[in-house]
């Protein structure tokens, strides 16, 4: 079982990818907003953190850029989730240092196994 | 101050309602709402929403928020007001609100509230590939005028600038900002990057580069605690066009003065030459809009 991140504001998604999440054996913690995403990543040192790339506060680029950068934050998987077109949100994810993207609207029966593959490979690095 | 505090219309028995009667908590939740299937997904909190209608100029009591006949919202429109301009923002419907005509009460109200409060043009600028609303504005004679890019640096800070020995920077004093944003400048700014905008936004910080050809520029820019926005660039003498030379010179001093911070410009033209400059110092295009304007 790992603890994962959900950073997204929109109540409905966050708590879908949570139900796949726990239901796939996965301890899910969610925060609505950026800032309360970092604090959240601070103290319960999540395994890896899904971050949707729109937040009402400071967006998920400033998120993640923040944790790699100036939290020097690089062993912890962050996987994009967002509804970006796939090109710009891939060009995006590699340019911030995310690990992957997830386009949305998430797929039911391909996400855990997506989420799990992130931590998969984020096991088999260390 | 007109009269009326606030206009209504009916139409398939929604209203329209000035958005000034809202708190800002509640026009920002429907505002989330309007955006949850959006091409390009843009949420915004109060706080968020507070500093957008200051910094561009909202008029609250000329916005509406559609209601239906049970009070639930079903859309937002915001209308910013200058120099006898109304810009349309934040236009949206929530997803139960849309296919009913809608999006015709929103607009007639909208430029109704405009007319009567003395504006003659109307303006806005819509996300590439958005076609349900460019038809909507097409309808309402707005006539495309450019093709507009959303652009981001993030952070490098690994990233490092040596200037020239006869290159100087020199830090502006806020009085100097402003003077140099009032000059007429050389780009043509969209609604967002006008200098209104961009004094409303504050927090902004300046430098000027000099050297010994005479060649003498500056860069203001917003500086925010995590994010630069809003830069502007130009000579400090007249408003001849940078040479791109120059352009990456004033870019290159505030990202190794600020590394860690990640970049937005927001609303560059792809022909602007500045667009050359920001892509060798690995700024990406994000998206892109389309400027539109029409005779009210």
């Amino acid at each position: 079982m790992s603890k994962i991140l959900v950073i997204d504001d929109h109540f409905p998604n966050a708590r879908l990818a949570e139900k796949l999440l726990v239901k796939a054996g996965h301890e899910v913690i969610i925060a609505y907003d950026g800032e309360t995403g970092l604090e959240m990543f601070m103290s319960e040192k999540p395994d890896l953190l899904l971050v949707d790339m729109g937040l009402p506060d400071m967006d998920g680029q400033t998120v993640v850029g923040l944790l790699r950068h100036s939290y020097k934050i690089m062993n912890i998987p962050i996987v994009a989730y967002t509804a970006w077109p796939q090109e710009i949100a891939e060009e995006m994810v590699e340019s911030y240092g995310c690990n992957g993207v997830i386009l949305k609207p998430i797929d039911i029966h391909t996400f855990a196994s997506e989420v799990n593959a992130y931590l998969l490979i984020a096991q088999a690095s260390v | 101050m007109l009269k009326q505090p606030h206009y209504q219309s009916q139409s398939n028995q929604a209203i329209a309602k000035s958005a000034i009667h809202f708190d800002y908590e509640t026009l920002a939740q429907i505002y989330n709402k309007t955006r949850t299937d959006y091409i390009v997904p843009m949420p915004m909190n109060a706080k968020g929403l507070i500093q957008y209608v200051a910094h561009y100029d909202i008029d609250l009591e000329a916005s509406i928020v559609v209601m239906d006949s049970e009070n639930k919202p079903l859309g937002l429109g915001m209308l910013g007001r200058r120099d006898h301009r109304a810009w349309i923002t934040r236009l949206g419907l929530v997803p139960q609100g849309r296919g009913k005509g809608l999006g015709n009460l929103m607009m007639d109200t909208l430029f109704q509230n405009a007319r009567e409060r003395g504006d003659t043009e109307s303006q806005l600028e819509v996300i590439k590939d958005n076609d349900p609303a460019h038809h909507l504005f097409i309808k309402y004679g707005f006539t495309p005028t450019r093709e507009l890019l959303i652009i981001r640096r993030p952070i490098n800070p690994n990233f490092t600038y040596q200037p020239d020995e006869d290159v100087q920077f020199t830090k502006l004093d806020t009085d100097t900002i402003e003077r140099y944003l009032h000059q007429q400048r050389a780009d043509t700014p969209s609604w967002i990057e006008e200098t209104p905008s961009i004094i409303n936004a504050g927090n902004l910080e300046g430098y000027q580069m000099n050297d010994d050809s005479g060649v003498s520029a500056w860069i203001i820019f917003q500086n925010n605690p995590f994010k630069i926005s809003h830069i502007v660039m130009g000579h400090s003498h007249d408003k001849k066009f940078l040479s791109g030379r120059i352009m990456k010179s004033l870019l290159s001093y505030i990202h190794q003065l600020y590394p860690m911070k990640d970049t937005i410009v927001e609303n560059v033209p792809p022909n602007d030459p500045s667009w050359v400059s920001y892509q060798d110092l690995s700024y990406i295009e994000t998206f892109r809009r389309i400027e539109m304007v029409c005779t009210l």
